[in-house]
């Protein structure tokens, strides 16, 4: 395996001609009115992912600035984070088709501001939901952060089926590297998602 | 991060090359003690230390099994081979922050046994290996954590009576290979805490 690859110009080219194949399109099309909507920058749900057919959706808590380098909400962007949660998806055994990328604030809050107020995870829980509707086949929710949680909070009472949810620590490296017990809570998170959508693989073949 | 880059052969043959740098050198010679012959594919050969790797001053030494089929065909004890048991390594090292350079991969038994297809190691192969495990831990002067790696290392760690160093802290942790990883996934969780304990003993 390889991480940051969406820092080689091929690599990104490759993917972003790929935004309107089947699994990702209705995707596609979301992001894009989102933008239009909300008037701010919303880079693309990864064509590399699962995309429609996740059966586990990783929330993050919103694009980082460098976002704009790639314009996917990738684990193959090329930063210490993406690189830290494709070895976490990696060693979990979810495999990449299983998975979606996103934020709880799918747009760009600013150039330096990465940390979403109330008031944004206010405005972004009803999209949240939009995108919950896309996903028939979502089996659990990992919320990746203390700021994805606390906007889950507002998405949850609307739901309309509870959704199994698993908190994990954010794997960026000022989160992970003072604290190597975050790295082995967030690992066991995507190990619970994994046994979670086996469980009810095995349910449905019943 | 890019793991399997032995699997290139421009990427094995800069290794090879580095066999004789500073750090390594010792290592290098304590491997050509122990090969018993030239022929890579008889008994008794063993691959090297990774130059890419802490060599003498590592602070934290993985003892793994014994070498796996790859290891015939890139020569190196590495967390870069070309296999799912070195990628799982090298993804449990970059969450556990431990760098290469802190770190030693080796096998307690050292010898290649599994060059054609996997061969589960006996009492005899261990306590074979004992001697020359020990005389390894005497090139290591800054060696703070012995990780055993797998049911086989703690096994021969304890057939092999090997010294109880007291300054020196042994931990075992679940072997990464997929055969265990994927099966049980909390096994990958598992080790990861283990090597995030190691960190914890290292200098910074």
């Amino acid at each position: 395996m390889q991480t940051r690859t969406l820092g080689i110009e091929s690599v990104r080219a490759e993917r972003l001609s790929r935004l309107t194949e089947p699994h990702v399109a209705p995707l596609t099309a979301f992001a894009e009115r989102l933008e239009f909507q909300v008037g701010r920058y919303v880079p693309q749900f990864d064509p590399g992912s699962g995309g429609l057919h996740a059966r586990v959706l990783l929330l993050l808590e919103s694009p980082s600035p460098r976002i704009v380098e790639s314009g996917v909400v990738s684990l193959d962007n090329p930063t210490r984070t993406a690189e830290n949660l494709s070895c976490l998806v990696h060693l979990s055994g979810l495999r990449r088709r299983d998975v979606l990328l996103w934020n709880a604030v799918p747009w760009l809050l600013g150039e330096r501001v990465t940390v979403p107020t109330e008031a944004d995870l206010l405005r972004a829980a009803p999209y949240t939901l939009e995108l919950l509707a896309h996903l028939p086949d979502l089996q659990a929710v990992v919320l990746v952060g203390r700021r994805a949680e606390r906007g889950w909070r507002l998405v949850a009472p609307l739901l309309p089926r509870p959704l199994p949810t698993l908190s994990c620590p954010h794997p960026s490296p000022v989160n992970f590297a003072p604290r190597p017990e975050a790295a082995v809570t967030a690992l066991a998170a995507l190990v619970e998602a994994g046994r979670l959508t086996r469980q009810n693989k095995s349910d449905q073949g019943q | 991060m890019q793991s399997r880059t032995l699997g290139d052969p421009a990427v094995k043959a800069t290794r090879l090359a580095r066999i004789h740098d500073p750090l390594i050198a010792p290592l290098t010679a304590f491997v050509d003690r122990i090969r018993r012959t030239d022929d890579p594919h008889a008994p008794y050969w063993a691959p090297y230390f990774d130059p890419k790797s802490g060599g003498t001053e590592a602070q934290v030494l993985m003892l793994l099994e014994s070498p796996g089929p790859k290891v015939s065909q890139t020569e190196f004890v590495s967390a870069d081979n070309p296999d799912q048991t070195a990628e799982n390594m090298s993804c449990l090292l970059k969450l556990a922050g431990l760098s290469l350079s802190k770190v030693l991969l080796w096998n307690i038994f050292p010898w290649q046994l599994s060059a054609k297809q996997v061969v589960t190691q006996t009492t005899a192969h261990l306590r074979e290996a004992a001697p020359v495990t020990r005389e390894l831990l005497t090139l290591l002067p800054e060696l703070k954590v012995i990780v055993l790696v797998g049911r086989q290392a703690e096994a021969g760690w304890k057939h092999a009576g090997m010294p109880v160093v007291s300054n020196i802290k042994v931990l075992a942790c679940p072997h990464p290979s997929p055969l265990v990883f994927i099966p049980r996934p909390e096994a990958a969780s598992l080790a990861l805490s283990v090597l995030g304990e190691a960190r914890q003993f290292c200098n910074q």
